[in-house]
């Protein structure tokens, strides 16, 4: 822990002031100058005691960062203790340290500040022998996997005169969440196979209308299900059970088999191919969430890197676990075409193929009877969702309830 | 939040009070109403239900005239001293126009700087305790003020901070909210009340230290406290502005009749201050001008070791002789009042006073320093007789001492009034020396009569007092104008006196009038300054005459009266004790200090060493340990001292892991100890244990961050467990085990163990 003091502008003209008065009260005789000049002395002494005091007893701690999105808000929460018995700490600054010990073993290509503007926490009061909690909101401008290091808690209280600082290494890691672009929700009807319904039954029974099968009755089945005519044959009563119907499905296809410096993309699209690339993945990423809103079960495969494909499932969690793979891309990595094979087959599932500046005709010929969707990321304005009226406070409370579950 | 939200009210609060100090400093009070006025409207024109700032451009024209202003006032005016009272105007109106603007945090910054500017410039200006007491409220309040504007900063730039780094394209900027611990305003205050103490005592400490007397003279820091006197020592008839109203209460004093007990005069009581014998007709001022017979006895009182004579031979006090009493309040002066005639002296202070013979006159030796007694008592005889007053006076009260008074004028209406009371000018040539006194007296009373009388009329106001050039004041009194005061009348009388060959010469000091029953004392306030006449009634006394009507005086003293008299007392006391002690605080009274302190400090240290002394002494014998007992008693009071000093260790120790451990009952603290001694290892390898984590929860943190001691911490953890909440008892094996434990882990950790 790293303890420093820093003497600030005002200080230099307060005691250029309080010099001055000094040579004022000795010059005259006036003993209410003199007490003035003491009251500028006691009050940069007091000072200086009270606030190195205070910063012996701090104690900040970064609590695990959740994750973040770029373009939202990302929360850094301390915990800021006090270990004074008797002095409380006022007007404390907490903030991410740019460069720290840790951070110069470690690679540099992950230091937050590549990633988000600096921010800081903001704490009024720590009473004696409390711990608070405070936070601080970081904007990420950009996806991936950052690394906090240093942290530094500073003050100048009471007087402002004097800076002094506490800095502490502590490393942690954290993701950003690539960028959820609100889509046009005709894509995903128009990529639905069999409609919304689903074109196949799932292996369980349910509430549905197609016959699955028969079993004996059970106490608490409902006296609709019997069926009579074989219970009749039977002498016992027998159930009919019906079939559940099957969410629809959606694979997101995210191609990445070609080196970003082949791409082709015009400047008004995007300053160069490393955008397209991220605006793919952004596009990946808002297509999974988006289906996933509207029940489907989601699955993604990355082509081009060393992703394994991913299962198709439902829920809020599993989507979360594809973004979190959206976000740990690494694209310096060196590419792998392979063409088509990693495709999966057989899945009865839409299938969406994304691609930075043009589609790949070998993708999707093998995805059934409706095809696939082959969009990119040049394709953006085409695809974006007008969030006026209706839609966009939907699209806000969405957000919002996200928020709440992170 | 609420502590920040009180901030800009008490900024405000405090530019009132920079306002209101620098106009009282400068005792410009239509200033005051005027700048308060603005000031305080101020608040409701920017902060009302229809709040209002003042545009930059209008408050940049309106400090461009006052720059102006204040530049042609230092042009017409031109003095040195001026500029400071024409700096502190503009910087006034520079805070007010301020007042009025939208107000930031750069704003708020330059609010203060001006207030502090305008109470350093009323510092410049006045001494006043009036001004000390705003001095005092705005440093108090300027340090509530300074440390709520630290955090109003913080908060603004967490504010401002948050929004920029926000994008445009932000929907939501969550907002910045007040992060507090448990009662903030508490412990605010507390931090205030601690700085406050502290900065006063560091204050007071470099007031003391400070070196005084280096580039300017001590005795300007004593003429300012001596300005707030109300007696003078000679009268200046020319200049009217010497008669004091002020209802400042000067002294008390309590008159003892011969038997100790307080008794009231009939008489209002003359306290005599300066015997004036000298009169310039030209100035029209009275002096004293001491003969050449004139002694001057050394007078040295030892507090509390009783009356000192002022005679020599010492007069016997047994008869007629009464004790005054005198408590100093607001006013500070050299001078001893007394009745006359004085015939010893107390005082509660070593000091060495001079007794004049000719005049009777008692003076602090200590020149030009305050007078800082507060009380002394004088034994009076009033009626003394001729061997007392030549015990007192020696030779030089036989001695003629005043010149005649050279005016036909004056001549003439002296012959006027013996006329219209057939008196004769002369007395017998063949009559005794009594008769020839008793005529002299009789003389001065006709005077004192005629001045009495309706043709002379009692007044302070002297705007229609005109003198031509080289007119003597005395003469215009007596012959043309006929009004004045009780300067004008003694000086009157003492002049037709002398114009007769009678022998008179004029006082000055006080007139008690004031009886406060219940305390059973006189109260004489500045404004029962007064001059009267004595004259020689034999070869060494001298007879009071009062030519001021009585009555005139006491309705004017009555008049005065008002209901703040019975609380100016306090108000006077304080301001004595401000001019004496802060004023008038120099080089010399530094070096009494430094003696006082110094040398008290070694005689109670010396003292403490010889009663521990005569403590073993008495013990040693007592206990009959022979020579050696000095040495066992000292091995004792080592066994003492260690004995203390553990059991202190120990309890602090013990409520430090009752407070840790939140440990309440009959629970052993040795048996959880270790478990403390655990936590204090981890503190410090920067390890600490939030106070909500559970203990496991805290021990697998620990083990994530450092695995190389995960396990023995979890191992102390759970054997904590078992001892604190299971009730299985700590053997010694096991604590033994433990602390072998804590020291590894101190060991992997590179750490200090605890002991």
């Amino acid at each position: 822990m790293n303890r420093r003091y820093h003497v600030r502008f005002p200080a230099i003209i307060y005691i250029a002031l309080a010099v001055l008065v000094g040579v004022a009260a000795a010059n005259r005789p006036n003993n209410l100058l003199v007490f003035i000049f003491g009251i500028l002395i006691a009050a940069i002494l007091t000072s200086g005691l009270v606030s190195g005091v205070m910063m012996l007893g701090v104690r900040v701690v970064r609590l695990d960062p959740r994750h973040g999105r770029v373009g939202e808000p990302l929360s850094v929460r301390y915990a800021i203790t006090n270990r004074n018995r008797w002095l409380a700490l006022f007007n404390l600054q907490v903030e991410e340290m740019p460069d720290g010990r840790a951070e110069k073993r470690a690679s540099p290509g992950d230091a937050w500040k590549g990633y988000m503007a600096p921010a800081s926490a903001w704490i009024m009061h720590v009473g004696p022998l409390e711990t608070v909690h405070g936070e601080a909101i970081f904007w990420p401008t950009r996806r991936g996997r950052i690394r906090l290091g240093g942290l530094r808690v500073w003050s100048s209280f009471p007087l402002g005169l004097i800076r002094k600082s506490v800095s502490t290494t502590q490393e942690q890691f954290t993701l950003i969440y690539p960028e959820l672009i609100p889509l046009k929700l005709e894509l995903l009807r128009a990529v639905t196979p069999s409609g919304s319904g689903g074109s196949r039954m799932s292996r369980s029974p349910g509430q549905g209308s197609d016959y699955f099968g028969m079993r004996e009755y059970k106490p608490g089945d409902s006296i609709r299900q019997v069926s009579w005519r074989r219970t009749a044959t039977l002498d016992q009563p027998i159930i009919i059970e019906r079939t559940r119907p099957s969410p629809p499905r959606l694979r997101v296809v995210l191609n990445l088999q070609r080196p970003t410096d082949q791409l082709r993309f015009d400047t008004a699209d995007a300053p160069d191919g490393r955008t397209l690339e991220e605006v793919a993945i952004s596009l990946a990423a808002s297509f999974l969430q988006m289906a996933e809103r509207q029940g489907y079960e989601v699955g993604l495969t990355v082509l081009g890197l060393d992703e394994r494909p991913t299962p198709l499932r439902k829920g809020h969690w599993h989507v979360q676990k594809l973004l979190g793979a959206l976000a740990a891309l690494q694209l310096d990595q060196p590419r792998r075409d392979s063409g088509g094979g990693q495709m999966p087959d057989a899945e009865r599932a839409g299938l969406v193929i994304i691609s930075p500046d043009r589609a790949d005709p070998r993708l999707g010929a093998s995805s059934g009877p409706d095809g696939a969707l082959q969009i990119t990321a040049r394709q953006l304005k085409s695809l974006r969702a007008d969030l006026s009226g209706a839609s966009a406070s939907r699209l806000n409370q969405r957000s919002r309830r996200e928020q709440a579950l992170a | 939040m609420n502590l920040l939200r009180r901030f800009p009210m008490l900024a405000f609060a405090l530019s009132l009070i920079a306002i209101a100090g620098f106009c009282v400093a400068t005792e410009s009070f239509g200033l005051l109403v005027v700048a308060g006025a603005l000031a305080a409207m101020s608040w409701y024109v920017t902060e009302g239900p229809r709040g209002r700032t003042l545009p930059r451009w209008v408050a940049n024209i309106l400090l461009i005239a006052a720059l102006l202003n204040a530049t042609s006032e230092w042009v017409l005016r031109g003095g040195a001293d001026d500029v400071t009272s024409i700096v502190g105007r503009f910087t006034l109106w520079l805070t007010i126009i301020k007042l009025y603007e939208g107000k930031g945090v750069r704003d708020y910054g330059q609010l203060l700087a001006l207030t502090a500017v305008l109470m350093t410039a009323g510092a410049l200006q006045t001494v006043q305790l009036s001004y000390a007491i705003l001095l005092l409220a705005y440093v108090l309040l300027g340090l509530v003020v300074l440390l709520l504007f630290q955090m109003h900063i913080g908060y603004e730039r967490a504010r401002v901070l948050r929004r920029t780094e926000a994008p445009e394209s932000a929907r939501f900027v969550p907002p910045v909210l007040a992060v507090t611990g448990r009662n903030p305003p508490r412990a605010f205050a507390s931090l205030g009340v601690v700085m406050a103490c502290g900065g006063l005592v560091i204050s007071l400490a470099v007031f003391v230290i400070f070196p005084r007397g280096l580039l300017h003279s001590d005795s300007m820091l004593s003429g300012l406290a001596r300005r707030t006197t109300g007696f003078s020592e000679d009268v200046r008839l020319n200049e009217s502005t010497r008669i004091s109203e002020s209802r400042r209460e000067a002294f008390t004093l309590q008159m003892l009749d011969p038997g100790g007990t307080p008794i009231r005069f009939p008489e209002p009581l003359r306290l005599r201050g300066a015997v004036l014998n000298q009169y310039s007709p030209r100035e029209g001022r009275w002096v004293t001008s001491r003969s050449a017979q004139s002694t001057v006895r050394y007078i040295q009182t030892r507090g509390g070791d009783g009356f000192v004579p002022l005679g020599s031979p010492p007069v016997d006090e047994r008869v007629n002789t009464y004790t005054q009493i005198v408590t100093m309040r607001s006013m500070a002066t050299e001078t001893i009042f007394a009745s006359y005639a004085p015939v010893s002296l107390a005082c509660d202070d070593n000091r060495v006073f001079t007794f004049e013979t000719a005049t009777l006159g008692l003076r602090d030796t200590r020149g030009n320093q305050l007078g800082a007694y507060s009380r002394y008592a004088v034994r009076v005889q009033p009626f003394a007789s001729a061997a007392t007053m030549r015990a007192l006076a020696g030779e030089a009260g036989a001695q003629p001492s005043v010149a005649g008074y050279h005016s036909d004028l004056v001549l003439a209406e002296a012959k006027r009034v013996l006329r219209d009371r057939s008196l004769e000018l002369f007395p017998p040539e063949n009559a005794p020396a009594e008769v020839k006194w008793r005529h002299r007296l009789s003389i001065a009373r006709a005077f004192a009569d005629e001045l009495q009388s309706s043709r002379y009329v009692y007044t302070t106001d002297l705007s229609d007092f005109t003198l031509a050039r080289d007119d003597d004041p005395t003469v215009a009194f007596l012959t043309r104008h006929r009004f004045g005061h009780c300067e004008h009348f003694a000086s009157a009388m003492a002049a037709l006196c002398r114009s007769v060959g009678v022998e008179a010469r004029l006082v000055t000091g006080f007139i008690a009038m004031e009886y406060d029953e219940s305390a059973q004392h006189y109260i004489v306030r500045e404004s029962n300054a007064h001059a009267w006449v004595e004259v020689r009634s034999g070869d060494y006394t001298w007879a009071t005459f009062d030519p001021t009507p009585p009555d005139t005086l006491q309705a004017l003293n009555d008049s005065r009266r008002s209901w703040i008299d019975h609380w100016r007392w306090m108000y006077d006391r304080i301001e004595f004790t401000w001019n004496n002690r802060f004023v008038g605080f120099d080089s010399a009274t530094q070096a009494t200090l430094a003696e006082r302190v110094g040398g008290g400090w070694r005689a109670q240290v010396g003292g403490v060493i010889e009663s521990i002394r005569q403590f073993i002494s008495q013990v040693n014998a007592f206990f009959r340990l022979g020579p050696a007992g000095s040495i066992w008693l000292g091995l004792v009071g080592v066994v003492v001292v260690v004995a203390i000093i553990t059991v202190v260790k120990l309890t602090r120790r013990s409520a430090q892991i009752r407070r840790r451990i939140g440990l309440h009952g009959r629970m052993p603290i040795r048996d959880v100890a270790f478990y403390v001694d655990l936590l204090t290892v981890l503190e410090r390898a920067r390890l600490p244990k939030p106070e909500w984590q559970p203990p496991l929860e805290f021990a697998a943190a620990v083990a994530r961050q450092r695995p190389e001691i995960g396990e023995q911490v979890r191992d102390v953890v759970e054997s904590f467990y078992r001892v604190r909440y299971g009730a299985v008892p700590l053997s010694a094996a096991d604590a033994a085990r433990l602390r072998g434990t804590i020291a590894a882990v101190a060991g992997a950790l590179r750490v200090r163990p605890p002991r």
